[in-house]
């Protein structure tokens, strides 16, 4: 594991369900912790690793106004008015308010 | 914008105004501490801080402009339409600034606040022979028309750079107080009202259509080459004409 990747992708639905049964399992004792921590590295790596190859399906999106923006520690951070976002099977939602923060996807 | 009131050329007793119009106000100070641009960043809105830079760039809307800060506590404003709109800038950044750094309790000052540069426009109506001007005045003026359009007057005092175009379009740069962009355009014209003329009958030369240089001998050959093809319709690209087997010369 000589490279990192973002930790960010824990906080999924999938990422936290792995933390979750992770946790179970070292309760139980069947897993030591730095076993967890290294499984947990792995996940990092392949969900970075296949979103930035494999991924096609894309969510797009068109704002009204760009309420507010920041760009710090290479992270971007906008806050969006009335957003039309459009995702792969062409539903279109209107958002009131939207905050995407957002991290350089060149990183390794 | 300073409205005014001037008599036309053709002397008619109408009066019409000439507004200055202030497109751009640049100034900067410098704080009595220094800003940890980072918190600064993380604590506010519209505000872009490169990890590799030094600077952190801020927008505001209210009143419009850019702002640049440096970690010693120097800031850039730049972009703001007059001078008590940038002052108002200023004094709002300074307090953003004292807020996040948690200084709320101490007295921050806007050290060395300072107007660097205003740029303004203004809309003479009638038109300016600046050739005239140019050879009327040689000292203060500079006219390149194959560089600039416009003359450029520099003018001492008030410390100011005019450029001044035939339609009568005044553009100065350099002031360093809205007071002083009134008198340079006062002083402007004075000096240009003697060569104005009617917008209309400024003779501009037609613009210079570039073309090509063909040479036409070439050009001919050329075109001769496309005329091949066999008298039957058969060979229309002419092929069988450049690999004649029959005629072949070989000089090799």
């Amino acid at each position: 594991m000589s490279t990192i990747h973002y930790t960010m992708y824990r906080s999924t639905t999938i990422g936290s369900t792995l933390e979750q049964t992770l946790e179970d399992f070292v309760n139980d004792g069947s897993i030591t912790d730095p076993a967890a921590k290294r499984v947990l590295l792995n996940f990092d790596k392949a969900v970075n690793t296949i979103l930035a190859t494999h991924i096609k399906n894309r969510f797009t999106f068109k704002a009204k106004k760009l309420r507010a923006y920041r760009f710090c520690d290479n992270v971007w951070t906008f806050v969006m008015e009335e957003a039309e976002v459009k995702d792969p099977t062409k539903n279109q939602h209107a958002i009131n308010r939207m905050k995407i923060v957002a991290c350089d996807a060149s990183r390794k | 914008m300073l409205p005014w009131m001037m008599n036309t050329a053709a002397g008619s007793n109408s009066e019409s105004y000439m507004t200055i119009s202030i497109n751009n106000v640049v100034c900067n100070y410098s704080l009595p501490m220094h800003v940890d641009l980072r918190k600064f960043a993380l604590n506010s809105w519209n505000c872009s801080y490169d990890r590799t830079g030094s600077i952190l760039t801020k927008q505001k809307r209210h009143p419009g402009c850019h702002v640049k800060v440096y970690n010693s506590g120097k800031v850039y404003i730049v972009g703001c339409k007059s001078e008590a709109a940038s002052r108002q800038a200023a004094r709002s950044v300074g307090r953003e600034i004292q807020k996040i750094m948690g200084k709320t309790d101490q007295k921050v000052c806007l050290r060395k606040f300072r107007i660097n540069n205003i740029l303004a426009t203004c809309k003479f109506p009638f038109g300016i022979l600046i050739d005239q001007v140019n050879r009327k005045y040689p000292k203060e003026t500079y006219y390149e028309p194959e560089l600039t359009v416009g003359l450029i007057w520099r003018m001492t005092e008030p410390k100011a750079s005019v450029r001044i175009h035939t339609t009568g379009t005044i553009v100065v740069t350099g002031a360093t107080s809205e007071a002083d962009v009134s008198l340079a355009v006062e002083k402007i014209y004075g000096y240009v009202k003697d060569f104005q003329c009617d917008i209309s009958k400024i003779h501009h030369p037609a613009p210079r259509k570039r073309k090509p240089v063909i040479n036409e001998e070439f050009s001919n050959i050329k075109r001769q080459r496309y005329e091949f093809g066999d008298d039957d319709g058969e060979d229309e690209t002419g092929v069988d004409q450049i690999f004649d087997d029959e005629n072949e010369i070989n000089d090799f």
